[in-house]
């Protein structure tokens, strides 16, 4: 089984990298996962999928670990942990699809899997996760970052929904980044970034810009609204992934919008 | 209850929001994913009061903008059928059944509504929505672009024009005063420069009104109420604000204006705040635009981190910001002088242009007889000219041959009138006239951006002796 998952997990690597095929919109869904999980049809898909989505929101999980005062290396042997019992008893087979969302049901179970003093300490005992997600260190050290940059400004709740914005927007421009870079549009994309991503600097002016890229101006107000447009949908899509239903994408996006606005 | 300033994030120079650890702004990015539906609130929200929001063709509301703090729209007075820019902010949930909220929300929007000057944007009305869920308030609705768009496309203003815009905003915060109104969030993005040359500051005022509607939510973050990078030291702390802070964002918001910076600038609150009350200003950015050392000393005191050593009142800066222009005229006297003579004759031109505007023969009459003399002047020192002409004639041909629809029929007269006087080397067609960035021509570009339209000075001393 283990094989087999590794396979399904690769495949989805290569194709979030663009190897496979290339889409703005991506194909893993939670929502599927739970129906496959319910009907018991091809649950290593099922497996491969949500252990893709872990990959994703490795981050938040971990931020909230740390949060509930672990040391670097207990929070990420317990956030792998966590995501080897998530995979190991199906947990999302029990998850109920009215209530939706793909954020909530990891806080939850995490918070379960946390409170359980036998689980944490059996994985530790066995030295941790060692199976499902291979950890990178620049994940890890990224998730530390994050971590150390907002550990104390906010509850623990509010520290994980702020981490997960963050992945989920990461998760867009990346996939975006490598739609422009699949287009040879690698440096276009660099040089418009900051017009959706702003910045601590202000966006060049666009005759700086129409100098510097030898285009028009109405062009580059061109590509300016193209590259809008084309992350607004990549951002839906990465939310639809996590959600149920289109106008849950919407209180998705508000919600977190919310919580970012409160800090 | 406020929070804790956020420690080591950067703000976003757009929206004033923390920065993520990557350096993206994670408020813009999420916003951008909500602009569609922003665009498309359900049908039960594009009304509000005597308003209600227009709709483009492909049903959409029709947005004019959005910020932090709510999304502008293009919307209809159903009463007075006049069109007005309403701006909209939701109600966080938390503050929605608050009556206190409420009423302090219309007491300060009453207030603001009060003032009516010619360089503030009219608040005509204002409310809340019946459910709660929404206040709006209906402002005059105004052609033009933002001081920070302007800047943005055009790049930093010369101090005659930016002595211009800074006498109007002055004039505006001295008619504030006369209402004991206080801006709070002066700044760029707050100042609309209409099409007919003149300034309106926007949402005076209404900083502390949308605040208080947003209970806890504050326009940015903390204990802030404005935006870090041109509020006054004073509003970090969250004490009380005096004229004296929006005095400082002046002072900021023109130096901005004047540079394309801002004179505090900072990836975090504390690094703006810290810099703001320790950093010295960098004048030398002001020195390598060649701001007169008048506008620059005023500037330095508008910007003191003590309120008391700043211009006790907008009245008071109001007349240093007029000394300045006027040293600034005498300084530049003779040459104005010069440059009125020739402008009168531009737009003799002009006049003429129009008339030729729609005559494709009278138009080929008006390139060869500019050719001709063109072509009777020393090669040399005219390449550019030559090139630049040429442009033209392209454009005009292309024009004819319906290829450059884009091209407005003002740009048309602008581009006519610039053939009849052969060129435009005193800087009298706008750099932001319309068929400029429009062409795929270097030389058009090279000319219109490095202003090597005046190397042609010599072609126009040639032409005068010869008329």
């Amino acid at each position: 089984m283990l094989a087999k998952l590794e396979k399904a997990i690769n495949m989805n690597i290569r194709a979030e990298n663009g190897q496979a095929h290339s889409d703005l919109f991506p194909s893993t869904h939670w929502s599927v996962v739970v129906a496959a999980g319910r009907s018991g049809a091809e649950p290593e898909m099922a497996d491969a999928a949500l252990a893709e989505l872990c990959r994703v929101y490795w981050a938040p999980l971990y931020t909230f670990v740390r949060s509930r005062g672990h040391t670097v290396h207990d929070a990420q042997d317990l956030t792998q942990s966590f995501f080897a019992y998530v995979l190991e008893h199906r947990v999302y087979a029990r998850a109920d699809r009215q209530k939706g969302r793909f954020r909530s049901f990891l806080l939850a179970s995490l918070k379960n899997f946390l409170a359980d003093a036998a689980d944490r300490e059996r994985t530790l005992k066995r030295g941790g996760a060692q199976i499902f997600l291979p950890l990178h260190e620049e994940q890890a050290q990224d998730a530390e970052a994050l971590f150390q940059t907002y550990n104390g400004m906010t509850n623990e709740d509010r520290l994980f929904d702020r981490s997960w914005a963050e992945a989920l927007v990461s998760a867009a421009l990346e996939r975006l980044s490598m739609e422009y870079k699949r287009e040879t549009k690698e440096q276009l994309f660099n040089d418009l970034r900051i017009f959706i991503a702003g910045g601590a600097e202000p966006p060049p002016t666009y005759a700086e810009l129409t100098n510097r890229l030898g285009i028009t101006e109405s062009t580059l107000r061109s590509h300016v609204t193209r590259l809008r447009a084309r992350y607004r949908e990549a951002l839906r899509a990465e939310v639809r992934r996590t959600v149920d239903t289109e106008k849950q994408v919407d209180q998705e996006l508000r919600e977190l919008l919310h919580v970012l606005t409160e800090i | 209850m406020r929070k804790p300033l956020a420690s080591g994030v950067g703000v976003c120079s757009v929206c004033g929001k923390p920065l993520s650890a990557k350096g993206d702004c994670l408020t813009c990015l999420l916003r951008t994913g909500l602009e569609e539906l922003v665009a498309k609130p359900e049908p039960a929200l594009r009304a509000f009061g005597d308003f209600e929001v227009e709709q483009r063709a492909d049903g959409s509301c029709w947005e004019l903008g959005h910020g932090a703090i709510g999304v502008t729209y293009l919307a209809a007075d159903k009463v007075l059928r006049r069109r007005v820019a309403l701006k909209v902010i939701e109600v966080p949930s938390a503050a929605r059944g608050s009556q206190a909220v409420r009423d302090r929300f219309l007491r300060e929007a009453r207030a603001a509504a009060a003032l009516r000057h010619p360089n503030v944007a009219a608040v005509f009305q204002f409310g809340t929505s019946p459910d709660a869920t929404h206040c709006y308030y209906a402002m005059e609705l105004i052609e033009g672009e933002t001081l920070a768009a302007r800047v943005r496309r055009d790049g930093p203003l010369n101090a005659k024009e930016a002595l211009k815009i800074g006498i109007q905003i002055a004039r505006a915060l001295i008619a504030a005063a006369s209402h004991d109104l206080i801006h709070r969030d002066l700044k760029p993005s707050n100042i609309m420069l209409t099409n007919d040359s003149g300034v309106k500051v926007i949402d005076f005022g209404l900083a502390k009104a949308i605040t208080d509607a947003g209970g806890d939510m504050d326009l940015t973050h903390g204990e802030f109420v404005g935006t870090p990078t041109f509020a006054s030291p004073e509003q970090f702390g969250g004490g009380p604000v005096d004229a004296r802070s929006d005095i400082y964002a002046l002072g900021g918001t023109l130096w901005f204006a004047l540079t394309g910076l801002a004179p505090h600038p900072g990836r975090t609150l504390e690094e703006i705040r810290d810099r703001k009350t320790r950093s010295a200003l960098p004048v030398a950015q002001l020195m390598a635009r060649r701001v007169p050392e008048t506008l620059v000393k005023l500037l330095r005191s508008s910007l003191a981190i003590d309120p008391g050593r700043r211009p006790a009142s907008a009245r008071e800066f109001m007349e240093a910001l007029e000394l300045c222009r006027r040293n600034l005229a005498r300084r530049i006297g003779g040459r104005s002088e010069e440059a009125a003579l020739r402008s009168e004759a531009f737009a003799r031109a002009l006049t003429d242009a129009k008339a030729r505007a729609s005559d494709p023969e009278s138009l080929q009459a008006l390139f060869d007889s500019a050719a001709k003399k063109a072509a009777a002047v020393s090669k040399k020192p005219f390449k550019r000219n030559w090139a630049y002409l040429q442009t033209m004639l392209r454009l005009i041909r292309a024009y004819n041959r319906d290829e450059y629809r884009q091209v407005s029929n003002d740009a048309l007269v602008w581009i006519i009138a610039a053939l009849n006087y052969l060129v435009d080397p005193f800087d009298l067609i706008p750099d932001n006239t319309p068929f400029l960035g429009l062409v795929d021509d270097a030389h058009v570009v090279e000319l219109v951006t490095d202003k090597t339209r005046r190397t042609l000075d010599a072609f126009m001393t040639w032409e005068t002796a010869t008329r």
